[in-house]
């Protein structure tokens, strides 16, 4: 049985019938404020970002998964791994109250930690997510006693899809980007096709997918822009022949750093737009032994 | 479609620049005149800036172009700029773009760069910026070049940024990309705006596909051309020590 399905049940067989709807309403709710939800998706994207460059940095054997869609109080994003649940819910709002409504964000921080709990869960954490910095501060010194414990308060910014914007605001993210980017110290291009790449791969996804699985699905995305991981890298093995040409052709200079072609003769610089293990790599490699550039201006026609 | 072209006010004080607009929409346009249609454009929209003395006279100026921009309308900008500025001060750079457009998110990654601002990397000047493009309609190429400008010139004034023809909306699309205080040195340089667009092209814009009228094949085979301009300023370079690091 599903987790989701889980939670149903529960609250169907322990809690009044009140709240058994109320789950119903938020479901519906959740349902229809997906569509042109860009403020959730922009910060889910983020949070794999800070994700994927942990595992860049240290390595890990398992990899969260992340559910957009979910069943529960606090729906807006669940992240989930072997020793924690993080539920987040996002209000792109400049009023946004603990206690206000009929059903407040407290009681829906208090029910999501109730229920899993006694569904058997030991690390959870509700956050709530707003797009207003003073809004932020107010709410953080005002959390309710009863919801303090598991309960956090963050601030993203809402710049709908300008992912431009967003990279260029957050200087974190630039960090978390920059260790997984296809070039090493990327220009904020780079960072900002990154991060788009990653955001489409995150629309595609399984409603099961890991952040891994995500990224993987960015790696295969035409072009690339993720960077290998040092387990891929190990599999790159330029072709020695390829290798040999380039050597010949005078002042070029080049690297695989992220398991990309990254070359530069002069003032003229580039990178190959799929990775090194991929078939697009393996065809551009072949297709340089083939013609045998002798100088730069020879192999230029081939470098796009 | 009611198609509403507004001309800007240097346009419409100057019969060759409004002249030139309607040269490219013409029918039956060879590619050679749209190519020098293009240039003289350019000629003008530099003759437009220097006129509001928009740029500083101890700045160096790095004029941003792409591929299919570079020898039409970047050569124009360029030519003119050289009458009056020593051309030792004048850099170009040319990129090369490719295109992603899926669902909401549209991409025009960089897929080669014929920089020469490299050389002022350690240069203590301030710089002014022209980002010269023959159209801005999402302003999704303008924007990933300036990121890409921006990235590693450290000390600029105002970014120029100077096309014949822009879409409605243009200038705001491209200054909510940036934070507040980068967008607040943008200046926008054109001769029309137009708020109609037929499927990817504005109406009557240039005329319809640029690299097409101006005979570099679509947007993909466009990237296999190399700019004249491109091939008579890049020197070859001295060092020939390789950067290669094998991959860990």
């Amino acid at each position: 049985m599903d987790k989701n399905q889980k939670f149903i049940d529960h609250v169907k067989s322990k809690y009044d019938p009140g709240v058994f709807a109320y789950l119903g309403n938020k479901r519906q709710g959740g349902d229809s404020g997906k569509k042109g939800s860009r403020y959730e998706d922009n910060f889910a994207t983020y949070l794999m970002c800070t994700y994927i460059e942990k595992f860049f940095a240290v390595g890990s054997e398992s990899w969260p998964s992340v559910h957009d869609q979910i069943v529960g109080f606090v729906d807006d994003l669940h992240i989930e791994s072997e020793d924690e649940l993080l539920f987040f819910q996002c209000k792109n709002s400049k009023s946004v109250s603990w206690t206000t409504g009929k059903h407040t964000i407290a009681e829906d921080f208090s029910l999501q930690n109730q229920i899993w709990s006694e569904l058997g869960e030991k690390s959870i954490t509700t956050t709530l997510v707003v797009s207003c910095q003073n809004l932020m501060r107010l709410l953080s010194s005002a959390i309710p006693d009863e919801i303090k414990p598991h309960s956090d308060v963050m601030w993203f910014p809402c710049l709908d899809g300008r992912h431009s914007a967003l990279v260029q605001t957050l200087p974190d993210l630039q960090q978390a980007l920059s260790s997984f980017s296809r070039v090493s110290n990327p220009p904020l291009d780079e960072m900002v096709a990154t991060f788009s790449m990653l955001s489409i791969a995150f629309a595609q996804k399984n409603p099961e997918s890991s952040i891994w699985d995500i990224f993987c699905r960015a790696q295969d995305l035409n072009p690339s822009f993720m960077a290998l991981t040092s387990e891929q890298l190990k599999r790159v093995r330029p072709n020695t022949e390829f290798e040999s040409i380039l050597a010949k052709i005078e002042g070029l200079t080049y690297n695989f750093k992220r398991g990309f072609f990254a070359w530069e003769w002069g003032n003229t610089s580039g990178i190959y737009p799929h990775n090194c293990l991929s078939t697009d790599f393996f065809s551009f490699q072949t297709r340089i032994i083939k013609f045998k550039p002798r100088d730069f201006d020879e192999l230029e026609a081939h470098l796009i | 479609m009611k198609i509403t072209r507004r001309l800007s006010s240097f346009a419409s004080k100057s019969r060759e620049a409004s002249d030139l607009l309607d040269a490219l929409v013409s029918k039956d346009i060879s590619s050679d005149i749209y190519r020098s249609v293009m240039q003289q454009l350019g000629e003008k929209l530099a003759e437009n800036i220097l006129e509001t003395k928009s740029i500083p006279d101890t700045n160096k100026i790095q004029v941003v172009c792409t591929v299919e921009d570079a020898d039409f309308l970047a050569k124009g900008v360029i030519d003119y700029l050289q009458r009056y500025i020593d051309s030792s001060n004048i850099f170009l750079t040319c990129i090369w773009n490719s295109k992603v457009r899926d669902g909401r998110v549209s991409l025009s990654p960089i897929l080669k760069i014929y920089d020469e601002s490299k050389s002022l990397a350690s240069d203590s000047d301030k710089t002014s910026i022209i980002v010269v493009k023959s159209i801005i309609s999402g302003a999704c190429v303008v924007k990933t070049n300036l990121l890409r400008v921006l990235s590693s010139v450290k000390d600029y004034d105002d970014v120029l940024v100077a096309a014949p023809v822009l879409l409605e909306g243009a200038q705001s699309r491209l200054q909510d990309e940036f934070p507040h205080q980068i967008a607040s040195k943008f200046k926008f340089f054109w001769f029309a705006t137009d708020d109609q667009k037929d499927g990817d092209n504005v109406v009557p814009g240039i005329g319809g596909s640029v690299y097409e009228l101006l005979n570099l094949g679509d947007e993909v085979s466009k990237n296999r051309y190399l700019p004249d301009i491109v091939k008579s300023r890049r020197d070859k370079p001295q060092s020939n020590q390789p950067f290669y690091t094998p991959a860990m």
